[in-house]
């Protein structure tokens, strides 16, 4: 099974590469990635077609060359708050969570790890080698302010790539009171991109930076009640980052430069779609 | 029975009046020992006779005060000089208390208002206002003229102090006060800036929600654009008075560019620039810049400045988000990533990296 699955990976990141080229990157529009979560009463829905799909860019219909499930590899990238806040058993917690979700990667998929407080450390770019994550992931250690913004910008650019499909996972337990970038411009990056945010934050707090970010990009946000819940959070935000399509289309009779809405819908069936609500092009 | 009744009050006219006798006598022994332990003081140091004023009740301190202020009164004008000396004397060694002695976990006074203690933007408990800032306050005003030299300096080196010590809800009760007094001086038009300009801060801002959202009571923090707008008319009016002082000219440009206004913004910062600013204030004045000339769409202005600030402070990461971010937005995802790249070269270790934007909200 292992020796049959590797040629049709290395076939969907080559196939992949031919396709990634990103929206935003010039003023022709040649293809565009979107990361599709569908559902029926809670549960991803598996075996679509490209032709089960509508994609309505700008409000016209568009034809889809590819819908991909699951054959994918992941790009995940653990952006942390290490803040002062973030200690002693808490800082546990998150290790154990950091080192569960790593342990859900397969074969092919990537891992990086982003580690803040107000200093924004990219520790590792994407790697396979998972066991270099873990390390860098005990070694941190809580204190500071948070640059919540900051490090979802570091995160979001370490997740993009040319291959394979990127989730960028943000854990913090409070709000940005450090970051010299600006919550609009971070959101404007995440426009241009096609990492998927999924925030995980502790509640409490009023609904801010993280949700705006996770709902742009076609993520979303978990609040939990205690650091206790992490790891049951981190491996459910794989699962599910897991079951997700990665459509693709050339875009026809839509204007290049600036936002572009975008509409995602399955054909003829009650599923809830989950999917980025539209993409920044141009400079 | 109306016999009875009557011996009673009596009896207690004479407890009473007893009692104020003795009442009498502590206060004026009080007196006594404040002009002692004000005479005793070395300004920054507590001594006993200091520790000893510092002990007493929140009553007994106002009452003193109240003493203290009618005494000098009756020094006439003729020995005005002294009354000053002792008033100026007095305010030194209360805010001394103050700065010195924390007596802030109970309440001496009911004038004393409950504050929180804010750290990375959420509430970590409360203490309250020492009474002792308002006791100097008292003193000065009777204080003749009122814009005496000395006031002056009280009030500029205690305002300076609480903003250093972020004793921010203190600042903003003590600058109002000053400001009556000195209404166009320079320094204190500036720090009263630079409260508001923080007041408008990420983490204050955060912090003054959740305190309104728990329900836990006022705060004196207005929303970031009003606090802004306070902090751009006070850095302005600091810059009529003073127009060389570059650090008010850096935040006044800052503030006017987080309010929009980023031609005006531009125009002040590199007036800061070429005026001299350098260190600390050059790179704020050249990260600040570089934002202006990029919400203005002049990228290229944009990233020199962010280079330059780079240069200024290699190890800073501020400049090189900037300019990664910059790249980004121009659609350049492989320079945007280059920068990063550099990010994760830098030292781990926030004691080595050194950003100055860090310490941009605390008064230099």
């Amino acid at each position: 099974m292992g020796i049959l699955r590797r040629p049709v990976v290395v076939a969907a990141v080559l196939l992949l590469g031919t396709l990634s080229v990103h929206a935003q990157f010039t003023s022709r529009i040649d293809a565009v990635r979107v990361d599709v979560l569908v559902t029926e009463n809670g549960r991803p829905v598996p075996s679509l077609r490209p032709s089960d799909f509508e994609v309505l860019d700008n409000g016209v219909p568009q034809k889809i060359d590819l819908a991909s499930f699951e054959k994918i590899p992941l790009n995940v990238v653990l952006a942390l708050d290490m803040s002062a806040s973030i200690q002693g058993l808490r800082l546990g917690h998150l290790q154990t969570a950091g080192r569960t979700l790593l342990g859900g990667l397969k074969e092919g998929d990537r891992a990086g790890l982003v580690t803040f407080s107000h200093v924004v450390s990219p520790d590792l770019s994407l790697t396979d080698n998972f066991d270099s994550v873990r390390a860098a992931l005990d070694n941190a250690k809580g204190s500071g302010m948070t640059a919540l913004i900051d490090a979802s910008h570091a995160g979001m650019l370490m997740g993009e790539a040319d291959a394979g499909r990127s989730l960028l996972l943000m854990f913090s337990d409070g709000v940005d009171t450090g970051s010299w970038l600006t919550a609009e411009s971070v959101l404007e990056t995440a426009r241009r991109g096609d990492v998927v945010v999924y925030g995980v934050e502790i509640g409490g707090g009023r609904p801010g930076f993280t949700r705006q970010l996770s709902e742009a990009t076609g993520g979303r946000l978990i609040t939990i009640e205690s650091t206790k819940d992490l790891s049951a959070s981190f491996s459910a935000i794989l699962e599910e980052f897991r079951m997700r399509y990665l459509i693709s289309y050339s875009p026809e009779g839509v204007g290049t430069p600036g936002w572009h809405r975008l509409e995602v819908r399955v054909r003829g069936r009650g599923l809830t779609v989950r999917a980025r609500p539209g993409y920044f092009a141009g400079s | 029975m109306g016999a009875v009744r009557s011996e009673t009050i009596c009896l207690l006219a004479s407890l009473l009046l007893g009692a104020s006798h003795a009442y009498g006598q502590q206060a004026t022994d009080r007196l006594a020992q404040w002009q002692v332990a004000v005479k005793a003081h070395q300004p920054g140091k507590t001594g006993k006779a200091t520790l000893a004023v510092a002990d007493w009740s929140g009553f007994e301190l106002e009452e003193t005060v109240l003493d203290v202020k009618n005494m000098v009164r009756s020094y006439g004008k003729d020995r005005q000089d002294e009354a000053n000396d002792l008033l100026l004397r007095g305010a030194e060694m209360h805010a001394d208390i103050a700065r010195l002695i924390p007596h802030d976990l109970t309440r001496q006074s009911p004038r004393q208002q409950r504050i929180f203690i804010i750290s990375d933007g959420r509430e970590q408990g409360t203490r309250f206002v020492s009474l002792h800032w308002d006791l100097g306050r008292s003193l000065l005003d009777a204080v003749s003229p009122p814009t005496h030299p000395g006031v002056l300096h009280w009030y500029r080196q205690t305002s300076s102090d609480l903003m250093a010590m972020l004793s921010l809800a203190e600042a903003a009760v003590h600058l109002p006060r000053a400001r009556r007094i000195f209404p166009s001086d320079p320094v204190l038009l500036y720090l009263s800036g630079v409260l508001h300009e923080r007041f408008s801060s990420a983490s204050l801002q955060a912090a003054a929600e959740a305190v309104m959202s728990g329900n836990s009571g006022m705060t004196s923090v207005d929303s970031a654009r009003v606090e802004q707008t306070r902090a751009e008319r006070f850095f302005r009016e600091a810059l009529a008075a003073r127009p060389d002082d570059l650090e008010a000219r850096v935040r006044y440009g800052h503030v006017l560019g987080e309010l929009g206004r980023h031609a005006q913004a531009a125009i002040a910062l590199r007036a800061a620039i070429d005026g001299g600013a350098n260190g600390k204030m050059l790179y704020w004045a050249l990260l600040f810049l570089g934002k202006q000339e990029e919400m203005l769409g002049n990228r290229d202005l944009a990233r020199t400045s962010y280079e330059r600030a780079a240069s200024l402070f290699p190890r800073a990461q501020s400049p090189r988000l900037a300019l990664s971010q910059l790249a980004r937005r121009a659609g350049d995802r492989r320079a945007a990533q280059r920068e990063l790249t550099v990010l994760a070269g830098l030292p781990a270790d926030e004691r080595e990296r050194e950003d100055p934007w860090w310490e941009y909200y605390d008064v230099q």
